[in-house]
């Protein structure tokens, strides 16, 4: 035991008193520390200004993208019955326009010379039918909108049939065949 | 030779007037009629008037159309045919058609057609239908079943009385103090109307209507474009107005009770002057709504547009 301790003491003894670097780097240091600060603090800030703008474009921007193309809001429910309704009746309607128009053109080939506020009335008619069925696509229980729907439909008939009566010009004498 | 030149002076003249006289042929016809008159009359232009008067008896005076081909006046038991016939095709404006004033019962079925001739109608009673291309149709103090029908001819009204349909494409319907049930139907004619009737129907398109109402039952109003001020005392039972661009003014009293349901569209405004009830929109559409309820609340009033504006005043 004696023995070991008298070791020990002799390797404290052996160690130097007080450590010195191999290379003397306080001066390097000090400049450092007399660097100015501001320069860093300025260019750091900037990042952070920096980047905060662009996470919020980003973030603008994905919510503006999202709301476009796909809208946060819920669309109200549509009933797909009562859409297959609306499409084939639109449907029905345009084969029986189509079917007037054949007979007219077959029946009635001289032209009237009254026909032209008729001929206006049956184009406004059409693009009304059509805002009118955009709206109801969207809003398909509106009652009130199927009501005025298929009064502009029946309107539309009403006014062919009524163009088909109409007296083609007394003056003229018919083609020559 | 100069006696020769002479006579041709003469003949000339001579000739053109004796081919006026013949355009100018004149017309008096008397018939007896039965009860039950159905009458039809075909006169395609000039100027027709018909009235009635206390005979049994059909009577026809005026002169006839300067190309008619005869004139036609057929009885086949209660049903007559009135007509100034004409060739198939011909030239010529309305002052060259027929003038004609025809006499008849008072309570008789009348069917009368034109091309370009307008008719003046007075005093009657039963089932009345007129119809002209582009003559102007003037009907006053007649009641029961009244239907007139033009294209581009105006139609003026006055007291008419019954089941009434006024229809026209581009002519105007101006109507006054008519009472019943009415029907107006235009398509870019304009409309102005003062009625009692009760029921009434209004179906335009682009013409613009301004109508005075007075004690209604039930009323419906369609329009596609076209703008439509709309006055009512009172309301019985419903009115229901519709409009796709087409503007919708309705002055009421503020005392009508009645429930509101007014639909401003996606595009469409809602003013109300009536009440301080201010016009919502819905949580996940651009439809406006304005629900409101007056008074004890005995009729419905519902309106809607999907682009053109709503407005309620006093």
């Amino acid at each position: 035991m004696n023995g070991k301790d008298s070791k020990l003491d002799d390797l404290i003894a052996s160690l130097p008193k007080e450590l010195i670097p191999e290379n003397d780097l306080w001066d390097k240091i000090d400049k450092r520390l007399d660097a100015p600060i501001s320069h860093m603090t300025k260019r750091s800030s900037h990042n952070l200004w920096r980047n905060a703008a662009i996470a919020c474009l980003l973030l603008i921007t994905a919510f503006i993208g999202q709301k476009f193309f796909n809208p946060l809001l819920p669309l109200p429910e549509v009933d797909s019955a009562l859409i297959n309704t609306l499409s084939e009746i639109k449907a029905q309607h345009e084969i029986q326009i189509a079917q007037l128009q054949q007979t007219s053109k077959l029946v009635n080939w001289q032209s009237s010379p009254y026909s032209s506020p008729v001929e206006t009335g049956i184009d406004q008619l059409r693009e009304a039918a059509k805002q009118i069925y955009e709206s109801l696509k969207r809003n398909p229980t509106d009652k009130q909108l199927w009501q005025l729907w298929l009064w502009a439909q029946h309107r539309e008939i009403e006014l062919l049939r009524q163009g088909q009566k109409l007296p083609v010009s007394q003056n003229s004498q018919g083609a020559t065949i | 030779m100069k006696a020769t030149q002479l006579l041709n002076y003469f003949t000339i003249p001579l000739i053109l007037m004796a081919n006026m006289a013949i355009a100018a042929q004149s017309v008096d016809k008397q018939l007896q009629v039965d009860d039950n008159l159905k009458l039809n009359i075909k006169v395609l232009r000039g100027e027709v008037k018909v009235s009635s008067w206390d005979k049994d008896e059909i009577s026809v005076k005026g002169t006839l159309d300067e190309l008619s081909e005869g004139f036609i006046l057929d009885k086949q038991g209660n049903q007559v045919t009135l007509e100034d016939k004409m060739p198939r095709h011909f030239n010529g404006n309305n002052k060259s058609g027929s003038d004609l004033t025809i006499m008849v019962p008072k309570n008789l079925t009348l069917n009368a057609e034109g091309l370009s001739s307008s008719y003046n109608l007075s005093s009657l009673s039963g089932i009345i239908g007129i119809y002209s291309v582009s003559g102007n149709i003037n009907a006053s103090d007649i009641d029961n079943q009244i239907f007139i029908h033009t294209v581009s001819g105006n139609i003026k009204t006055s007291k008419l009385t019954g089941k009434i349909k006024l229809d026209t494409i581009s002519g105007s319907i101006k109507d006054k103090n008519s009472d019943g049930e009415i029907s107006y139907k235009l398509v870019s004619g304009e409309l102005t109307s003062n009625t009692s009737a009760e029921n009434v129907s209004i179906e335009q398109i682009s013409g613009d209507a301004n109508v005075q109402l007075k004690k209604v039952n039930e009323l419906k109003v369609k329009t596609i474009s076209g703008d439509i001020t709309l006055a009512m005392n009172t309301l019985k039972s419903r009115a229901s107005l519709d409009s796709v661009s087409g503007d919708i003014e309705l002055n009421i009293p503020k005392n009508l009770a009645a429930n509101f349901n007014i639909n401003g569209g996606p595009g469409g405004k809602i003013r109300n002057s009536l009440t301080d009830d201010e016009p919502k929109k819905e949580k996940y559409s651009p439809t406006s709504y304005l629900k409101f309820q007056t008074g004890s609340a005995g009729a419905d009033i519902k309106i809607s547009t999907i682009s053109g504006s709503i407005k309620l005043s006093d």
